[in-house]
């Protein structure tokens, strides 16, 4: 059947977008300790990396989808950059299954949950959707693939490195068409910004509430450590591919406590 | 393949350049004069008037495609404007081709001239080349077009109507064009003005030596209003080309009944 | 007589807002459709609604109409439309959309290509020629989708010949606009 919209959920105290449809072979599960993922690069933690990261596509499909349904009267050409999106997306989450079939994996094997979703769709402006999953989540993607793609490489999987190099670049797309619609829009309009600032503190709230603690467990009893609650390194050349300022990305690396110098493939990642 | 361009041509090299490439089915002569310009009302009017329209929209074509291989540097969006164009224009030939011999004329049957093409390639920048070409000589065409069109509607000549019609949303988006290259340049460097006046007053004495013997003198149609307000002219521009169009029709109608001073 | 400049403009614009349409209903199915497949059949082929859009959009601009100019289409058309849209499970929306709809809109774009004048329209024509080179391939992608799937059952079996009929049934799609002014001499 189809999923209803426009519903509500609450997650930890907060209120969020409830999930889009999904098959009943999919488990969703609501918060990260319910999830089931491993530090390590073992053939499992190999298959669970790309069903969480199959399903997260599938989110940032639905949300640039549901962006041109909410927002028609959108400049037609933020429109076609949505519209690109969807379908850059749908080609990203179609391979990684059949990646992950070719790990002999299959759909629902993991838990999957939905986050990106339910926090950018509580957004009722575009540029605040854009602030969050194109600007944030999806050039928080840009960093983990960065460093993503090395560790596979490392670990002897070059079919599934180069398929994430790929999929990097369409994210700096994605990133880089975000970036220049909020600037232009924001020209346009300067309360745009509060939007987008409003937006942006939503984010921050919900991540306060809801990101594990040092010494909160998953579900196959692995421990969040400091290290592991960090962000991955910051992707600095990606980043600026996708038109992030100077200041944009020194703040962000100053955030992540300037983890980009550490060697690749030490995160926790 | 012969090139009848080949043929000495009598006219001023600082204003002209060389001619385009035409084969041996075709005589090219320099000036109006040379042309066979028929009465109106003769029987072979109009299928004069298609061959010689085919000529120059050939020569239209030509100056499009050549102001793209000599100005690679141009912005884009111009380059693949006049690759448009390049294509457009080629259409438009092979509608008055297809109009001349659906109607018993042939290729070659009358003589042509290519001052078009002649006049740009003495002008050294491509924006003083779109604003003669684009803004000038194209503009000028949609105005004659926007009233043949509308002549030939009420005569019920619909193939005709129609491809006037066509035609004339083509040249709107080449008036555009050149509007648009103006306009930015414009913004860009002010001295822009001065190579764009310099490239005008330099085509108007070319097209005062081509049309020496007449030519220009016609009274029928004015200026298109609303096609050159949808091509980018500005409104007190287009006031401007109704000013001196309406004036430029009572003084040829005043020479044409004898009343005129320059009579 | 062949088509004059507005109705061209109008049957591109009605094209338009045709192709604008489907890319916001598959759109408004990817989130909305469980299954994983469908989402990404769907979600794929947004892009190329936009891009006919889009290129449609373009050719009103040159044809005396608004760049990206829409036109809705006529009330019965627009209802067309609506079912499409209103299909009740995953295997209707495939089957609506590229079994029962887009065949009547293939034949819609070929009816253009007979009617208006293949030298003076001949950039409408290229577009619509480039759209009728795409419209297999989605074919195509749906086929294979139904392959991967061949476990869904159907909700309503007679969707897509209903939805096929409903379409047929509509002759006229476009809605002229009142006849221009002319944009005769001052
Ligand atoms: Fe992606
Ligand atoms: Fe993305
Ligand atoms: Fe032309
Ligand atoms: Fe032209």
């Amino acid at each position: 059947m189809i999923a209803a919209q426009g519903e509500t959920k609450v997650v930890g105290g907060v209120v969020l977008r409830r999930d889009p449809a999904r098959e009943p072979c999919f488990t969703v599960v609501q918060t990260d300790a319910e999830m089931q993922d491993w530090p390590d690069m073992s053939p499992i933690s190999r298959r669970e990396r790309l069903h969480r990261h199959m399903n997260n596509e599938s989110g940032a499909m639905e949300i640039a989808a549901r962006c041109l349904v909410d927002f028609p009267d959108t400049p037609w050409d933020l429109r076609m950059a949505l519209a690109r999106q969807v379908s850059d997306e749908s080609r990203h989450a179609n391979l990684l299954l059949q990646r992950l079939r070719e790990l002999d994996g299959f759909k629902g094997e993991f838990p999957i949950a939905n986050f990106e979703w339910g926090v950018t769709l509580m957004l009722e402006d575009l540029p605040g959707r854009l602030a969050v999953q194109n600007r944030t989540f999806e050039a928080g993607l840009i960093d983990i693939l960065g460093t993503l793609r090395n560790r596979w490489r490392e670990a002897g999987d070059d079919v599934t490195a180069d398929m994430l190099e790929g999929i990097l670049a369409d994210e700096i797309t994605h990133v880089r068409f975000a970036n220049r619609w909020i600037k232009r829009l924001t020209e346009q309009d300067p309360r745009v910004l509060l939007k987008v600032a409003m937006a942006v503190r939503f984010l921050g709230r919900v991540n306060q509430q809801l990101a594990p603690k040092p010494g909160d467990v998953n579900a196959v009893g692995v421990e969040w450590t400091e290290e592991r609650r960090q962000a991955p390194a910051v992707n600095v050349e990606d980043r600026r591919e996708a038109e992030f300022t100077e200041e944009e990305i020194t703040e962000v690396l100053k955030q992540a406590g300037f983890r980009s110098i550490l060697p690749a493939g030490s995160l926790g990642e | 393949m012969t090139d009848s361009t080949a043929a000495p041509s009598r006219l001023d090299p600082a204003l002209f350049g060389e001619g385009p490439a035409r084969d041996d089915r075709f005589t090219v002569v320099d000036v109006w004069a040379e042309m066979v310009n028929l009465p109106d009302g003769h029987r072979d009017k109009q299928r004069e008037f298609f061959h010689r329209q085919m000529n120059e929209e050939a020569c239209v074509m030509e100056n499009a495609a050549r102001s793209l291989a000599e100005f690679p540097d141009a912005d884009w969006r111009v380059r693949k404007g006049l690759a448009r164009q390049c294509a457009d224009e080629a259409r438009h030939v092979l509608s008055y081709r297809r109009l001349l011999e659906a109607r018993g004329g042939h290729l070659g049957q009358y003589p042509v001239m290519n001052f078009q093409y002649r006049i740009l390639g003495r002008i050294d920048s491509l924006v003083g080349r779109l604003a003669i070409q684009n803004r000038s000589f194209e503009a000028d065409g949609l105005d004659a077009a926007t009233y043949a069109r509308d002549e030939a509607r009420q005569a019920g000549d619909h193939e005709l109507a129609d491809m006037y019609d066509a035609q004339q949303a083509d040249e709107v988006c080449h008036i555009r064009l050149g509007n648009d290259l103006v306009r930015d340049q414009m913004a860009k460097a002010p001295r822009t003005a001065m190579v764009i006046a310099r490239a005008l007053t330099q085509a108007a004495r070319a097209f005062a030596r081509i049309f020496a013997g007449g030519g220009t003198e016609v009274e029928k149609y004015g200026i298109a209003v609303d096609a050159r307000l949808e091509a980018g002219f500005s409104p007190e521009e287009v006031e401007a080309a109704v000013r001196m169009s309406d004036a430029r029709r009572a003084a040829v109608r005043e020479r044409a009944t004898g009343g005129g001073v320059h009579g | 007589m062949g088509l004059t400049i507005r109705q061209k403009a109008d049957r591109i614009g009605t094209f338009r807002f045709i192709s604008v349409y489907l890319m916001e209903t598959l759109a408004r199915w990817v989130p909305t459709t469980p299954e994983l497949e469908a989402k990404v059949l769907f979600g794929r082929h947004v892009w190329d609604f936009a891009q006919h859009a889009d290129q449609l959009g373009r050719r009103t601009g040159e044809l005396r109409a608004a760049a990206q100019y829409s036109l809705r289409p006529a009330a019965g058309y627009f209802k067309v439309l609506e079912a499409v849209a209103s299909a009740p499970g995953t295997l209707e929306r495939v089957a609506g959309f590229y079994d029962g709809f887009l065949p009547d809109l293939e034949r819609r774009y070929r009816g253009y290509l007979a009617e208006t004048d293949q030298l003076n329209d001949e950039p409408s024509v290229r577009i619509i020629e480039r759209i009728l080179f795409d419209l297999p391939r989605l074919k195509g992608d749906r086929i294979a989708f139904a392959a991967q799937r061949a476990d869904l059952k159907p909700l309503d079996a007679g969707w897509a010949t209903r939805i096929a009929a409903l379409a047929a049934a509509e002759r006229e799609f476009v809605t002229d606009r009142s006849p221009a002014r002319t944009s005769a001499a001052v």
